[in-house]
C-alpha cells in the first residue's frame, strides 16, 4: 500500500514540479475531489437523561474525511484520508483513528480496466458481491486487492476481483479476515446477439461467483477453508413490461451470525414492474435462507459483509415513519412488496390544474418456516444448534412470525404557483423484538399520519411545514412531530422541528425532541449547523442499520467538492 | 512519518489545483452504470450534440431530490424548446429499490432521461458527496457549473445559467 | 495481447473453481486437553451480564471448550456493565468492583455482550476483546505456546476465610512487573437471565438459569505485585500469601479460586491457575 501512495506522489510530483517543461501533460491532467467534516459538541442535559458522567470528558467528537482523484488520460489514481476523533455518536467505536484506508490507481480502456488499491464493486443485485461505502453509517467494507473488467466483445462484460476487506483500522494479518476472490460475467442479448439489436424484448443474463478463504484453527468444529457464494440472474424487458430476478447459493459457511451450523444458503429475488405514461406498477418477492456472507466468520456486528442483501420494504423519510426502520435479517425471511404510482392528469376534476400523485405502498417480511434436522451423533432432532445442518425450510411457504407489515398512501397535490402539499398515511407492524433486539417486547402496531405543505412567498421565498402523529399503545406510545423551514434560494436555509414523545407510559419520558438549524450553500459547499436534542434511534441505509444513543449539543457539518 | 506523508501530499496537491487554470472537471469520466432497462450504459455516452446538458444526482429516497426533479420536469418542455438542454436524472438507488425506479418515474411522467447507478460508482466519480447534486454540461461535455441542495426556486437560477451557456457563454466567473 | 488477457482470465477463473469446501457431518473435532505440570493453561474471562439475551448461547461456548480443554482451561464469568445492573425482576447483583474496572479498562461491554479476554492478550494494540465465535481460535493458539511460568495454588478454608498461597516459578527471565491476582468464583448461582435461544431454554427469560464461573472477589483491581525483581529470577518460587473474607451467601463448596501473574504494563497473563476453596 505504502507503494502506491508513493506512485500516486510521484504521479503529482511530477506534475507540480514539471510544471513548464510537462505543461501538456499539465493541461491534460485533472485533479478533483471532496471533502466533508461533521463535528459534534455533547452538553449534558437533564432533560433527555444525559449526564455529564456519561458524557464523561468526550464532549466534541469529529468525523472528517478527504478525497483526491487524480486523473491523466487513461490512468486515475486517488485517495482518501478519515478521521474519526472520536467517532461521532451512533457510530462503532472501533472506528475511532484516522489514517488512509482507501489508496488505488487505476488504467481504464475502451474494453479493458486495472484496479489495484481499495475499490468498490457489485455484482447483480448483491447476493454474492457488493463492496461499498456510505458515510452517514461509518459503512466501508471496500476490497483490498485487485479489480479486472474486460469486454471482449461488445454486450459481455467479465470481472474478476481478488482481495481483503477493510474492517475499520485494523490492517490485514494472517488470520485476522479472510481473502475474497470473485468473478462476473453479463451477457447483454441486445449486443452480443446481432439479430436482437432492434428487438422490442431486451435481456440480460448474468452470472457470478465468489469464494472466501479463512484458516481454521477452532479445536471444537471442522469449518470450511473455502466458502463459495453463486448466483444467476436476469433482466427481461418486452414492451411496458419488466421482470428482473436473481438467484444465489451458498455452499455450507458456519458462521457465528447463523450459530455455526452447515446449512447451505439461499437467496431468490424477483421484480415485475409494469410502465405506462402517469402510472407505474411494481410487485416483488424476496426469500433469504442463511445469506449472511462475511470474510471472517466470527465478526457479529457490522462489518466485513462481503454481499448486500436487499429488503424489500419502503424507506421512508419523514421523522416519524422512519421511527421504526426494517432491517434484513440475513438467517431467515421471505417477503413481497406492491407498489402503484399514478398521476392524475391535469385538468381533470381531481387533479386540478396541476394534475395530482397517487403513491400506494404495501410490504410485508415474514419469518421463514424453520424445521428441525438430526443432531449427527444422536438420534434426536433440533433447530438451529451449532454443529448441525440448522434447519430444513420449504421454499415459499411464510412463516408464523411476522417482522413487518407497512401499508402506506401518499398524495401529492400542487394547488397553484404558490402552495403544494402531500399528504400521507402508514399503518405498520413492527416486530420490535427481532428488529431491534428486544427480546421479549411485544409487535408495535401504529398509525402514522403527515401532512406537509410547502408556500412560496416569492420565486425565491419558500416556507415548508410538516405536521406528523404516530399513533400506537406500544413501545413508547403516541408521538407528534413539527417541522417549519424557511429557505431562500439559492444559498439559505433556516429550520425547527420538534418530536414530543406526549403519549409514553412514563410520564418522566415525555420528552420533547428539539433542534434547530441553519445553513448555507454555495455551489458545492454546503454548511448547516443544528443545536438540539437527537432522540435514540436506528439509521438505516439500505438493510444496514445502527443504533444511535440520545444525545444533545450543536452539530456542524461542512462538505464540498470541487 | 504518516503525518509527513499527509502533509507532503496535501501541499503538491494544492500547488497542483492552485496551479491549475480553471479547477472545473473537463469531461466527464467513463464509468459503466445502467439504462432503466438494466442495460449498461458508459457515461462516455451522455451526449446532447453541442447543446447544454444537466446531470442530475437523485434517490428515491431523497426528498429534495424528488422536488428538484419535479421542478426541472414541469418546465423540461419549455427549456427544450428554448435552449435544447437535455436532462439526464442519475438515480442512486441500490439493490433495494433500483426495480422502483421505472415504475416511480413512470407514475410521475417524469420527461427525462433516467439511468441508475446502483453502487454508486459514477457518484464517487463525480465526487459527490450529499444530493440533491446538479452538474452543468456546456456544448463540448465539459462541466462548467455544478452545485448541491435544492431549495424552491433555485430552478430559475440555474435555467439562466443554462441559456448562457446555450448561447455559447462563458460562466466559470459565476 | 489479447492472447494474454484470456489467458488470465482463465487463470483467474480456474483458481476461484477449487474454492469450495463442503464438510460432510459429523462437524465436531475429536481431541482433547491434558493437564500437566508446566504447561501453558488459558484464562477466559466470559463478559455478561443477567439481562443479555445472547449471553447464554456464549456460556455454552464456553462450556463446551472447558469440556475439550479441561484444566487447562480456566474459565471466568465477569458480570458487568449495562446488561448486569440490577432490575426490578431481577434484583440480584453479580457485579464486583474489579470486573466494573476491567470492563471500562479493556471496553469489552462498550463492544457489546457477549464478549470476552483470553488470557487478556492484545490482537492488536489497545484491542483485547474476543467475540465468543474466536473464543476456540483464540484459546487454540494460546494453548500451543510454552509456558513461561509454573503456578500452586494451596487453600485453606476456616470459619469464613480462605487463606490461598500462591507460588509461582518463572521458566524465562521474563522483563517487566508482574502482578498476580486471586479471584473468587462461584459456581451453580440460580437466577433469573434474558434469553433469546430455543436451544438453551426458555425465552425471553429462563427463570432458573444456572450461572458457572461468576466473579464474587479480587484482590484488587490490578491484584498485588508479586516481585520487585526485573527481570525475574528463573527457578525462584516467588510465594504470595491472600486472605479472602466470605460473604455469606458464598457457598465455599461451590467456589473456586483463579489465580494469575501477569504483566501489569500490557496486562498479557503469563500463567493461571485454578483450585476448589475446599479441596
Amino acid at each position: 500500500m505504502k507503494r502506491v501512495l508513493l506512485l500516486v506522489m510521484t504521479v503529482l510530483i511530477t506534475g507540480s514540479v514539471a510544471r513548464a517543461q510537462f505543461s501538456e501533460v499539465i493541461k491534460r491532467s485533472e485533479v478533483h475531489g471532496s471533502f466533508e467534516f461533521d463535528g459534534a459538541y455533547y452538553m449534558a442535559d437533564e432533560g433527555v437523561g444525559i449526564t455529564d458522567s456519561m458524557i464523561n470528558g468526550r464532549n466534541f467528537a469529529f468525523n472528517g474525511f478527504g478525497k483526491i482523484t487524480y486523473t491523466l488520460g487513461k490512468f486515475s489514481a486517488g485517495l482518501r484520508y478519515e478521521a474519526y476523533l472520536p467517532p461521532l455518536a451512533g457510530f462503532d467505536p472501533r472506528i475511532e483513528g484516522q489514517g488512509f484506508p482507501n489508496l488505488w490507481a487505476m488504467y481504464t480502456s475502451e474494453r479493458f480496466s486495472f484496479t489495484v488499491g481499495n475499490f468498490y464493486e457489485q455484482f447483480g443485485n448483491g447476493l454474492t458481491l457488493r463492496t461499498y461505502e456510505e458515510w452517514m453509517l461509518g459503512y466501508d467494507n471496500s476490497l483490498n486487492g485487485a479489480r479486472v473488467t474486460f469486454e471482449p466483445v461488445k454486450g459481455l462484460l467479465l470481472k474478476g476481483v481478488y482481495g481483503m476487506q477493510r474492517f475499520y483500522w485494523t490492517p490485514y494479518t494472517k488470520n485476522s479476515r479472510g481473502i475474497v476472490k470473485g468473478f462476473d460475467a453479463e451477457m447483454d442479448f441486445n449486443q452480443v446477439i446481432k439479430g436482437m439489436s432492434d428487438s422490442k424484448v431486451r435481456l440480460v443474463l448474468g452470472g457470478s461467483f465468489v469464494s472466501k478463504y479463512q484458516a481454521d484453527q477452532d479445536p471444537l468444529y471442522k469449518l470450511p477453508r473455502n466458502v463459495g457464494n453463486m448466483a444467476g440472474r436476469m433482466t427481461l424487458g418486452v414492451g411496458r413490461f419488466n421482470l428482473s430476478t436473481e438467484y444465489a447459493y451458498k455452499i455450507n459457511d458456519p458462521s457465528a451470525i447463523n450459530n455455526i451450523i452447515y446449512k447451505a444458503g439461499e437467496g431468490f429475488l424477483v421484480s415485475a414492474t409494469y410502465s405506462a405514461k402517469g402510472f407505474g406498477l411494481y410487485a416483488m418477492f424476496k426469500r433469504y435462507d442463511n445469506m449472511s456472507y462475511k470474510s471472517n466468520r466470527a465478526v457479529t456486528a457490522n462489518g466485513l459483509d462481503i454481499n448486500f442483501l436487499p429488503p424489500n420494504t419502503e424507506t421512508h423519510t419523514y421523522m416519524l415513519t422512519s421511527m421504526y426502520p426494517y432491517n434484513t435479517q440475513p438467517n431467515g425471511e421471505i417477503g413481497f412488496q406492491f407498489q402503484l404510482n399514478y398521476k392524475v392528469p391535469k385538468k381533470s376534476k381531481l387533479g386540478g390544474k396541476y394534475g395530482m400523485g397517487i403513491a400506494v405502498n404495501y410490504s410485508q417480511v415474514n419469518d421463514i418456516v424453520r424445521d428441525p434436522v438430526n443432531v449427527p451423533g444422536t438420534d434426536t432432532t433440533a433447530i438451529d444448534l451449532p454443529g448441525t445442518d440448522g434447519w430444513t425450510s420449504p421454499f415459499f411457504k411464510f412463516g408464523k412470525r411476522i417482522f413487518w407489515q407497512d401499508f402506506n398512501i401518499e398524495i401529492d397535490k400542487k394547488f397553484s404557483k404558490k402552495f403544494k402539499g402531500t399528504l400521507t398515511y402508514m399503518y405498520q407492524t413492527y416486530d420490535i423484538a427481532t428488529l431491534e433486539g428486544h427480546t421479549g417486547a411485544p409487535v408495535v402496531y401504529s398509525n402514522i399520519g403527515v401532512l406537509e405543505m410547502t408556500y412560496k412567498f416569492t420565486s425565491k421565498q419558500a416556507l415548508r411545514w410538516e405536521l406528523q402523529g404516530l399513533w400506537t399503545d406500544r413501545d413508547k406510545g403516541d408521538w407528534a412531530a413539527l417541522l417549519v423551514e424557511y429557505t431562500v434560494s439559492p444559498h439559505w436555509f433556516v429550520s425547527f422541528s420538534d418530536q414530543y414523545n406526549y403519549g409514553n407510559p412514563d410520564e418522566v419520558k415525555r420528552i420533547n425532541y428539539y433542534t434547530g438549524s441553519f445553513g448555507y450553500t454555495h455551489r458545492t459547499t454546503r454548511i448547516a449547523i443544528t443545536y438540539g436534542r437527537q432522540r435514540e434511534g436506528i439509521v438505516c441505509v439500505g438493510g444496514v442499520c445502527r443504533a444511535v444513543p440520545a444525545s444533545s449539543g450543536f452539530y456542524v457539518t461542512i462538505s464540498s467538492s470541487f | 512519518m504518516k503525518r509527513m506523508i499527509v502533509l507532503t501530499v496535501i501541499l503538491f496537491l494544492g500547488v497542483t489545483i492552485y496551479a491549475q487554470e480553471t479547477s472545473e472537471r473537463k469531461k466527464l469520466p467513463s464509468v459503466n452504470i445502467k439504462t432503466l432497462d438494466g442495460q449498461t450504459f458508459n457515461t462516455q455516452n451522455i451526449y446532447n450534440d453541442g447543446k447544454p446538458i444537466l446531470v442530475s444526482f437523485w434517490a428515491l429516497w431523497c426528498k429534495p431530490c424528488k422536488k428538484e426533479m419535479d421542478a426541472y420536469n414541469e418546465n423540461y418542455e419549455d427549456w427544450q424548446d428554448e435552449t435544447g438542454v437535455k436532462i439526464y436524472a442519475v438515480s442512486i438507488d441500490d439493490a433495494r429499490s433500483t426495480a422502483k425506479v421505472l415504475p416511480f418515474v413512470s407514475g410521475k411522467d417524469w420527461e427525462m432521461e433516467v439511468l441508475l447507478d446502483p453502487n454508486g460508482d459514477f457518484k464517487r466519480a463525480m465526487n459527490v458527496n450529499m444530493i440533491p447534486h446538479t452538474f452543468l454540461l456546456d456544448g463540448n461535455g465539459n462541466v462548467v457549473y455544478q452545485h448541491t441542495s435544492y431549495y424552491e426556486g433555485l430552478e430559475e437560477e440555474l435555467y439562466e445559467l443554462v441559456k448562457k451557456v446555450a448561447a455559447g457563454e462563458d460562466i466559470s466567473k459565476h | 495481447m489479447k492472447i494474454i488477457r484470456i489467458i488470465s482470465i482463465i487463470a483467474a477463473v480456474s483458481v476461484l473453481f477449487y474454492a469450495c469446501e463442503k464438510i460432510e457431518p459429523p462437524y465436531k473435532e475429536d481431541g482433547g486437553g491434558n493437564g500437566g505440570e508446566a504447561e501453558q493453561k488459558v484464562l477466559l474471562e466470559d463478559y455478561t451480564g443477567h439481562d443479555c439475551v445472547n449471553c447464554p448461547t456464549a456460556a455454552i461456548v464456553a462450556e463446551q471448550l472447558k469440556e475439550f480443554y479441561g484444566e487447562r482451561l480456566v474459565v471466568m464469568a465477569v458480570h458487568a456493565g449495562f446488561f448486569a445492573r440490577p432490575k426490578s425482576d431481577m434484583p440480584q447483583d453479580f457485579r464486583t468492583e474489579a470486573g466494573e474496572a476491567w470492563d471500562g479498562f479493556f471496553g469489552v461491554s462498550a463492544a457489546g455482550n457477549p464478549n470476552g479476554l483470553v488470557n487478556r492478550i492484545q490482537k492488536a494494540p489497545g484491542d483485547y476483546i474476543v467475540s465468543p465465535a474466536e473464543w476456540g481460535s483464540a484459546i487454540s493458539t494460546e494453548m500451543e505456546k510454552e509456558a513461561k511460568a509454573k503456578m500452586t495454588v494451596h487453600s485453606d478454608f476456616e470459619q469464613n476465610t480462605l487463606t490461598s498461597t500462591i507460588t509461582t516459578e518463572f521458566l524465562y527471565p521474563l522483563e517487566g512487573t508482574y502482578h498476580v491476582l486471586l479471584c473468587v468464583t462461584q459456581d451453580s448461582i440460580v437466577g433469573p437471565q434474558m434469553n433469546n435461544d430455543n436451544n438453551v431454554g426458555d425465552t425471553p427469560k429462563i427463570e432458573e438459569y444456572v450461572f458457572m464461573h461468576v466473579l464474587r472477589y479480587t484482590n484488587g483491581v490490578w491484584g498485588e505485585l508479586l516481585t520487585d525483581d526485573d527481570p525475574v529470577v528463573t527457578g525462584k518460587k516467588y510465594v504470595m500469601e491472600v486472605t479472602v473474607p466470605f460473604e455469606s451467601e458464598w457457598v465455599p463448596e461451590n467456589c473456586h479460586v483463579v489465580a494469575f501473574v501477569f504483566d501489569q504494563e500490557t496486562k498479557t497473563i503469563v500463567q493461571v491457575e485454578e483450585t476448589d476453596v475446599v479441596e
